[in-house]
């Protein structure tokens, strides 16, 4: 086996950057640029398995993937679906959490092509994660909302027809039935912080009469000048949906039956 | 871009004195290829520190000892710091380094504000050289001890949490 000559085709099948050590008998590792989001590289080993050369992650993936995912939530739902479409498009085996891929015919350039892609779709399972849990507090508001104010006094992504024709300035929740309806923001990113900003000072522009409350999702995540600005606008605020439930209820019940 | 915690505040729930139980690693359950345990600590005012601890079954060298933090406001983990193995490389994306060797991960301000995960910045450490010596240097660092079972701390109650 002449290692130099298969560095040589890592090299030029996927990046320059590619290196490689041995690391004992029939065992070499693979430098590679590619890391998962929080600066540690993949693990990617060539190895001697029986008759054959494979390149494997030695069960390191889905160990890092615990971290902030719960393995048994890799077996089931959109995880699992992703991670079995992954290994079939890549033709990567998966044995007790060790993800490898067999030589086959001397292919060492591009099944390490493969596998590393198949890496990169595996630990994008890590966001997402976190895109799931975006959308998931704009339900938890709306169900919250909708279990402590009768529906027909709701209005969700409400606009103002006589001034926004285009449906530019969009309040999450609106609550009628009061002299003063009141806007209730759902927060939960910087961008969103800013445009409720905006879209609060709006209404006041115009001269609505109203109410405004913003409920963060988890303000401590949120850009201090955006929330710094958030509060010189917004009437009532409240740091965490999850947090303050009760208050919140309180709050809601206190100004709904005025 | 926010930052949740500046470095003081890091510095100072690290510093923070955290009592545990007793336990081996030999309790650790293995699944997906790597033997784990995790340890909750919950604080007198609702938040609660985080410890996950995770070994690889074929390589020992690689593992990992987390410390995170969770307000009580808050339904998220903040990693405060984390004592990997000598598995793989690290790269610190604003300094532009790669190392490899056994390293230790630690939340910064500045990595937040960059949008980066908090505990990004690395350091390569030589206190350590397999999980135990890491274990030690992990709870020397964040003030981890063992909590005694005849005076046990009013303010903080431990749970081991078991995956199924």
């Amino acid at each position: 086996m002449d290692i130099k000559k298969i560095e040589k085709d890592f090299k030029s099948k996927i990046s320059d950057k590619i290196n490689i050590t041995s690391e004992g008998k029939d065992r070499f590792r693979i430098s590679t640029p590619f890391v998962f989001n929080d600066g540690d590289h993949f693990v990617v080993v060539l190895k001697k398995r029986n008759e054959n050369w494979i390149i494997t992650d030695e069960a390191n993936t889905f160990m890092h993937l615990s971290y902030d995912i719960n393995v048994n939530d890799l077996e089931k739902g959109e995880r699992e679906k992703v991670i079995n479409s992954t290994l079939s498009m890549f033709n990567i085996n998966e044995r007790e959490g060790e993800l490898n891929i067999t030589i086959e015919n001397d292919d060492y350039g591009d099944s390490l092509y493969s596998f590393v892609q198949g890496l990169m779709k595996i630990s994008d399972i890590d966001y997402l994660s976190r895109e799931r849990a975006k959308s998931v507090f704009f339900e938890d508001f709306k169900v919250f909302m909708l279990g402590k104010v009768p529906q027909e006094r709701l209005t969700f992504n409400y606009y103002d027809e006589e001034h926004d024709k285009n449906k530019t300035y969009k309040v999450d929740c609106k609550i009628n039935g009061m002299p003063k309806p009141l806007f209730v923001f759902a927060i939960n990113s910087d961008e969103k912080c800013r445009e409720s900003t905006i879209v609060e000072m709006t209404f006041e522009k115009w001269n609505v009469k109203h109410k405004s409350l913003a409920i963060f999702e988890d303000q401590e995540i949120i850009n201090r000048r955006a929330v710094a600005m958030l509060t010189d606008v917004f009437e009532r605020q409240f740091s965490s949906l999850y947090a303050n439930k009760e208050k919140i209820s309180k709050f809601l019940e206190d100004t709904i039956i005025k | 871009m926010g930052f949740r915690y500046d470095d003081d505040k890091i510095e100072n729930l690290l510093k923070e004195k955290k009592l545990i139980q007793e336990f081996s690693f030999k309790d650790m359950r293995s699944k997906k290829g790597h033997m784990r345990k995790e340890i909750t600590i919950v604080k007198g005012d609702g938040s609660c520190f985080q410890i996950k601890i995770r070994q690889n079954t074929i390589n020992p060298l690689d593992f990992s000892i987390i410390l995170g933090y969770i307000s009580k406001d808050s339904n998220g983990v903040f990693r405060l710091m984390r004592c990997n193995g000598r598995a793989h490389e690290h790269s610190n994306k604003i300094e532009k380094e790669t190392f490899f060797g056994f390293h230790v991960h630690k939340a910064t301000k500045r990595y937040q504000e960059k949008g980066f995960k908090e505990d990004t910045y690395a350091i390569e450490c030589t206190d350590y050289a397999d999980l135990t010596s890491a274990w030690s240097y992990f709870c020397k660092t964040a003030n981890i001890g063992v909590q005694s079972e005849q005076a046990p701390d009013k303010n903080q109650m431990t749970f081991f949490n078991e995956e199924e």
